[in-house]
C-alpha cells in the first residue's frame, strides 16, 4: 500500500496545479452538495421546532367575529380535536409600512394579534421578553431576516393617509405565517388598547376578526378532519364560511413555509451533481494527459516489476487523496459559510435557522464524492497501464499516429492562426467533444438561471399566473361587496369587475373523497392568472374546474361527473376543465357564482377584482376609486403581490447568481486546464515556432483559437438547446408543487448574454493562461536537449 | 564577396546568482554570401551559443550582430521573430517537427509566415521535398510515420522554405545514423552549391569536411580558421588538412 501511496504522492507533486484545480472543483461540488442536502434535510426540523415551541395550531381559521359564537360547540363535538381556542385579531386590509422613516415600496396586508390575550395554541415565541407597551410592536421574524428591520427601530403603519408609530420591541416566529409565500399576511402583536384605537380610526381598512385555532389528536388524518370540520361549520355556522375568511391546516402549511427554499435547494442539488459530473470528466482528462506525458515512466515501472493493478491502484490512490482533500475542504468551507447560509435560509423561510453542522449530510457528501472519483480514476487509467511495456518505453501512444490531417494548410482558406487552432481542436476530437458537452450543459444551466430569473423574478405577471393569485388591477376585501361592485363597474375608467367568494367543498368521485377550497367567480372566463391545461373555464352552473393535483388524486378526467357536497346539498357537476396552481399546494376547485348558488342556495363575495380600461394605470385607478369611495380601501394588486412574492424572487435571483458564478468558475477551470496542458505538452513546438519566426502574439492567438471554437460552439449549442431542455428540466422540478404545464421562456437577449458571458470568460482565461507562452525561450528549450 | 553577417566584440555571459560564466568573449566574425561555415570546438566551448546569438534567437550580453544590413542587437523579441522569419532558416539536432501535423503542413506553417500565398508555398514545399527525396506518398503522412533520416530532411526543407539568406544548422546529424548523416550532408552541400549560405555547428569531422570555412572556437573566442575551398567528394587532401587543423587546435 505504501508503494501505491508513494507513486501517487509523486504523481501529485508532478502536476500540482492540475491537482489543485481538481481539488478546487471537488471542494465546490462538496460544498454545494452539502449545503443542498443538509438544508433539504434540516428544513423540516427547523419548522418542526418552531411548531413545537409555539404549539402551532393544526387547524386555523380567520373569520368574522360574529360568525364564531358557536364555534366551541362545533369543536367539542369533534372527536379528533384535542383543544380549541379563539383569539381576537384585527385584519389590516392594506397598509404601507415605514421603517426608520423609509417607506416600503409595496403595500401589504397585516394581521394585528393582541399581545395581552392569553393563548395556548400558536403562542408567542420570541427571544424578546417582557411586557409589550402600547407604543411597541412584535413583528414577524421574516421582517428581521429578510427585510433587515432591527429591534428598537421605528415602525409605522400608513393607513388611509394616517400613520401609526411603534417602536419595534422584537420579532416572533410563527410557522403558520412564517413568510409571505405561505400566507400573504404579516402577523404582528400589538396591545389590545392600541389595536382598538387604530380600528376605530380606520373602519374601512382595519376589520375585527377572530382567529379560531385547534390542536388535533396525534394520528388524526388531516384530510378527513378537514372534510368533517367543513361539513360541521357549513351546517352549524354557515356565516363563518360565507363572510371573508381564510382557513388552513398545518399539514399543508408546513410545506408552504419551505416551498421556495426547497425549490431553490433542489435546483442547487441538481447543479452540485452536475459539477461532480464535470469533475469526473476533468479527472478523466487529467489521467489521460498524465499517462500520455509519462508513458515512458509507466513503461519503466512496468518493466521493473509493477503489476497493472498496482499502477491502476496508484492512480486510484491519487484521486482518493484529491477527492478526500476536496471533500474535507468543501465541508470545512460549509462550516465557515454556515452563518451566511443560516441568515439566507432565515430570510427565505422566515424562521430562525438554528441548525449546526450535520454529520449525516457530510457523510453522504463523502460517500458520493470519493468513491465516484476513485471509480473514474480506475476506469481511466486502465487503458494506459495495459499498454505493452515495449510500446510504453517507446513513448507508446505517440508512436502510432493515424489521425486524419484535418484542415490541411494547402487547401484551407482560414487565417493561419485560426487554421492551426482548428487543427488542434480536431486533433483531440474526443477530448474536445467532452468539453463541448460540459460547456453546452453549463450554457443550458445558465439559460435556466436566466429563464427562472425572467419567469419568476422579472415577469411577476407570469409568476402570479403560476401561483394562481388573482388580484385584479385593484382589489377590495371585506363584506357586502356585491352592490358596491356594481357601483364600481359603472365608472368609465373601469373595464370590468369580478367577484370572488370561497368556501370549502367536498368532492366525491369513484369511491374517493377529498376536501378542497373552492373559489367562486362570477365570470371565470375573464380571470387573468388562470392557467387551464385542459378543457375550459366553467360557464354554466353545473360545471366545475379542478386543479391537476386533485384530478390526479381522484383519477377524474374532463367530461366526468363529480359529486360536490356543499353546505346544504350534494350536487353533480361536470368537470369542464383542469387548471394548475401553486397556492394551497395546488389543491383548488373553481366554479361560477351560479354554480355556488346551485350548491349552497346563495353566493358569497369576499373579494372584488377591478380591471382598468386600457390607458388607465393601476395607480390612477386606485386613486380614483379611493377618492370616489373613501369608505372602502382600494388596493393596487401589483403592490400587494410584490411583497408576497419577495421570497420567491430572492431565491430565483440567488439561483441565477450562483449558476452564473459556478459557470464562470467551471469554464475558467476547463479553459485553464486545457491550455495549460497544451502549453506544457507543446512547449517544444512553441519554442521551435518562435525560433522559426512566430511572434508571441501569433502563438497566443493560435492557442486561444485552439480552445475558443469548442467553448463558443458549446455555449451556442447550450443557448440554442435551452428552449428544448430547460423547460422540461424546470418542469420536472415544478411538477412537485402543482405546476404541470410550464413553458420556460428565455429571451433572446439572455441567450446572447449567456453566449457572451461564457465566451468572454473563456477568452479572458485563455489569454491569461496563454500569457505563459511569452516566457518560453527557444534557446533554453534547445539547450535542454 | 558580399558580407552578409558581421559579429563584433560579441560577449555572452550567463549568470546564476553570484556565479558568472563568460561563454563568448569579445568574439568577432564575418560570414560572406555563399559560405558554408562550420563552427567546431570542444563541448562547452560556446558553439551553439554563438549560433543562437548570430541568428537572433538569443541576445548577446555585449557586442553587435549585423545581418543583411540590419543591426539586430537592439531588437525586441517580436522584431527578432520577424527578422528570423525573413532571413534565417534553422535545422536542429532533433527535427522538432510537430507530430500533430502532416509533413506538408509542417513545412507550410513556416512558409506561410513570410508568404501568404498558400498555393505558391505548397508548390515550393512539394518541389523542395522532392528535391530531398521525400516522395509524394509521404507528404500527407505524419512525422512519426517517417524514418529519422526522412524526418530530418523534412526539417531541412522547413528551414529553407522561406529562401533564407542564412541557414543555421545546429548539429543537424547528431541524432542520425551514418547512412542518414551522409544523406543530410549531401542535401546541405547541394543547397550550398546552389548559393545557400550555411552556418553549421558540429563536432563531427565528416560534417566539417563539407564546409568551405572551418572556425574553431575555444573558451569563447575563435582561435583558428581554416579555408578548405569547395567540397568535392573523395578529396583526401581536404580531409588531411582538416585533421591537421583540428590537431593543431587541440581537438
Amino acid at each position: 500500500m505504501y508503494s501505491l501511496y508513494f507513486i501517487a504522492k509523486n504523481n501529485l507533486k508532478k502536476k500540482k496545479s492540475d491537482a489543485f484545480v481538481l481539488t478546487g472543483l471537488i471542494t465546490l461540488s462538496a460544498l454545494l452538495l452539502y449545503i443542498s442536502i443538509s438544508t433539504l434535510s434540516n428544513m423540516g426540523k427547523v419548522v418542526e421546532k418552531a411548531y413545537e415551541l409555539t404549539n402551532t395550531a393544526d387547524w386555523y381559521m380567520l373569520t368574522s367575529e360574529t360568525a364564531t359564537d358557536n364555534m366551541e360547540e362545533i369543536f367539542d363535538d369533534q372527536g379528533d380535536v384535542e383543544s380549541f381556542e379563539k383569539t381576537s385579531a384585527y385584519y389590516v386590509v392594506k397598509s404601507g409600512y415605514i421603517v426608520n422613516g423609509e417607506r416600503s415600496e409595496n403595500d401589504y396586508t397585516f394581521l394585528l394579534a393582541l399581545a395581552d390575550e392569553e393563548r395556548n395554541i400558536s403562542r408567542i415565541y420570541s427571544e424578546y421578553e417582557g411586557e409589550l407597551f402600547d407604543d411597541e410592536i412584535l413583528l414577524p421574524y421574516y421582517m428581521k431576516s429578510a427585510l433587515k428591520v432591527e429591534a428598537g427601530d421605528r415602525f409605522s403603519f400608513e393607513i388611509g393617509g394616517h400613520t401609526y408609530d411603534f417602536k419595534v420591541k422584537g420579532f416572533h416566529e410563527d410557522p403558520l405565517f412564517a413568510n409571505p409565500m405561505n400566507v400573504s399576511v404579516y402577523r404582528c402583536y400589538v396591545t389590545d388598547k392600541r389595536a382598538k384605537e387604530m380600528a376605530a380610526e380606520e373602519k374601512s381598512s382595519i376589520l375585527p376578526y377572530m382567529e379560531c385555532k385547534a390542536k388535533l389528536k396525534e394520528g388524526t388524518e388531516s384530510n378527513r378532519f378537514l372534510m368533517e370540520i367543513s361539513d360541521a361549520i357549513n351546517e352549524k355556522s354557515p356565516e363563518a364560511t360565507q363572510t371573508f375568511n381564510f382557513s388552513f391546516i398545518w399539514s399543508s402549511m408546513r410545506y408552504g413555509d419551505t416551498m421556495s427554499a426547497s425549490i431553490g435547494m433542489g435546483i442547487m442539488l441538481v447543479f452540485a451533481v452536475l459539477l461532480i459530473g464535470i469533475a469526473l470528466i476533468i479527472t478523466r482528462f487529467n489521467i489521460g494527459n498524465f499517462c500520455e506525458m509519462n508513458i515512458k515512466n509507466i513503461g519503466i515501472l512496468r518493466a521493473s516489476g509493477y503489476k497493472e493493478s498496482q499502477l491502476t491502484g496508484s492512480f486510484v490512490m491519487e484521486m482518493f487523496l484529491v477527492s478526500l482533500t476536496g471533500s474535507i475542504v468543501g465541508l470545512c468551507a460549509s462550516v465557515l459559510t454556515g452563518g451566511f447560509l443560516g441568515r439566507l435560509m432565515s430570510s427565505i423561510i422566515g424562521l430562525s435557522w438554528n441548525q449546526g453542522f450535520d454529520p449525516k449530510s457530510a457523510a453522504v457528501v463523502m460517500a458520493v464524492c470519493i468513491p465516484v472519483t476513485m471509480a473514474v480514476a480506475w476506469h481511466s487509467s486502465r487503458k494506459c497501464v495495459k499498454l505493452p511495456i515495449v510500446s510504453a518505453l517507446r513513448s507508446g501512444m505517440a508512436d502510432h499516429n493515424f489521425h486524419k490531417n484535418y484542415f490541411p494548410l494547402e487547401k484551407s482558406r482560414q487565417p493561419l492562426a485560426m487554421n492551426l487552432g482548428l487543427k488542434s481542436v480536431f486533433y483531440a476530437k474526443a477530448k474536445n467533444l467532452g468539453i463541448l458537452l460540459i460547456v453546452m450543459l453549463l450554457g443550458v444551466v445558465c439559460c435556466i438561471g436566466f429563464g427562472i430569473y425572467q419567469d419568476f423574478a422579472v415577469d411577476t405577471d407570469n409568476l402570479l399566473k403560476h401561483v394562481g393569485m388573482e388580484l385584479g388591477d385593484v382589489f377590495y376585501l371585506g363584506e357586502d361587496l356585491k352592490e358596491f361592485g356594481q357601483e364600481v363597474e359603472k365608472c368609465p375608467e373601469v373595464d370590468k369587475v369580478l367577484y370572488e367568494g370561497s368556501g370549502d367543498i367536498k368532492l366525491l368521485y369513484g369511491g374517493k373523497e377529498t376536501a378542497v377550497t373552492c373559489d367562486f367567480w362570477n365570470r371565470p372566463e375573464f380571470l387573468k392568472n388562470e392557467t387551464i391545461i385542459q378543457g375550459r373555464a366553467p360557464e354554466f352552473d353545473n360545471e366545475i374546474m379542478l386543479s391537476v393535483v386533485i384530478c390526479e388524486e381522484l383519477g377524474i378526467e374532463v367530461g366526468d361527473i363529480v359529486y360536490v357536497k356543499g353546505m346544504e346539498k350534494e350536487m353533480d357537476y361536470i368537470l369542464c376543465g383542469i387548471d394548475q396552481k401553486i397556492n394551497n399546494m395546488g389543491r383548488k376547485a373553481l366554479m361560477t357564482t351560479a354554480g355556488e348558488e346551485r350548491l349552497n342556495g346563495g353566493s358569497t363575495c369576499g373579494q372584488l377584482c377591478v380591471y382598468a380600461k386600457e390607458g388607465v394605470s393601476d395607480k390612477e385607478l386606485a386613486k380614483l376609486l379611493n377618492d370616489k369611495y373613501p369608505q372602502r380601501e382600494a388596493v393596487e394588486g401589483k403592490k400587494m403581490s410584490g411583497e408576497s412574492l419577495k421570497p420567491v424572487i430572492l431565491v430565483m435571483k440567488l439561483l441565477c447568481i450562483i449558476f452564473m458564478a459556478v459557470t464562470a468558475f467551471v469554464v475558467s477551470l476547463v479553459v485553464f486546464l486545457l491550455l495549460k496542458t497544451k502549453i506544457v505538452r507543446e512547449k517544444k513546438n512553441y519554442g521551435v515556432y518562435k525560433a522559426l519566426g512566430f511572434t508571441t502574439g501569433q502563438l497566443l492567438m493560435q492557442t486561444v483559437l485552439s480552445s475558443l471554437p469548442v467553448i463558443v460552439s458549446g455555449a451556442l449549442l447550450g443557448s440554442l438547446l435551452c428552449d428544448l431542455v430547460a423547460g422540461p428540466l424546470a418542469g420536472i422540478c415544478l411538477k412537485s408543487i402543482g405546476i404541470y404545464q410550464y413553458q420556460m421562456h428565455v429571451d433572446g437577449i439572455y441567450k446572447i448574454i449567456t453566449l457572451v458571458f461564457i465566451t468572454g470568460t473563456a477568452f479572458l482565461v485563455a489569454v491569461l493562461t496563454g500569457a505563459r507562452i511569452r516566457k518560453i525561450q527557444p534557446v533554453k528549450l534547445l539547450a535542454e536537449e | 564577396m558580399e558580407t552578409i553577417l558581421t559579429a563584433k566584440d560579441l560577449c555572452k555571459t550567463f549568470s546564476q546568482g553570484k556565479l558568472q560564466q563568460h561563454v563568448l568573449k569579445n568574439l568577432n566574425l564575418e560570414i560572406e554570401k555563399g559560405d558554408f561555415v562550420v563552427i567546431m570546438g570542444s563541448s562547452g566551448s560556446g558553439k551553439s551559443t554563438l549560433l543562437y546569438a548570430l541568428s537572433g534567437m538569443d541576445k548577446p550580453t555585449l557586442g553587435s550582430v549585423k545581418c543583411m544590413g540590419e543591426e539586430i542587437t537592439g531588437y525586441g523579441n517580436d522584431k527578432l521573430a520577424v527578422f528570423r522569419r525573413n532571413h534565417c532558416g534553422f535545422v536542429f539536432q532533433q527535427n522538432y517537427l510537430n507530430d500533430t501535423m502532416s509533413v506538408l503542413d509542417n513545412i507550410m506553417v513556416s512558409g506561410l509566415l513570410a508568404d501568404k500565398n498558400r498555393k505558391r508555398i505548397a508548390e515550393r514545399a512539394k518541389e523542395l521535398l522532392s528535391k530531398v527525396d521525400i516522395g509524394k506518398e509521404a507528404w500527407n503522412k505524419f512525422p512519426t510515420q517517417l524514418s529519422g533520416g526522412e524526418q530530418q530532411r523534412v526539417a531541412v526543407v522547413r528551414g529553407i522554405i522561406n529562401s533564407p539568406a542564412l541557414l543555421f544548422a545546429d548539429e543537424p546529424t547528431g541524432a542520425l545514423n551514418s547512412r542518414n548523416t551522409g544523406h543530410i550532408l549531401d542535401v546541405l552541400t547541394e543547397l550550398n552549391k546552389e548559393g545557400q549560405t550555411i552556418v553549421m555547428v558540429t563536432h563531427d569531422m565528416r560534417c566539417a569536411r563539407r564546409g568551405n570555412k572551418v572556425k574553431y572556437l575555444s573558451d569563447g573566442v575563435i582561435t583558428g580558421e581554416l579555408f578548405l575551398g569547395d567540397y568535392e567528394s573523395g578529396d583526401k587532401k581536404r580531409h588531411e588538412e582538416l585533421r591537421l587543423f583540428l590537431q593543431e587546435m587541440g581537438w
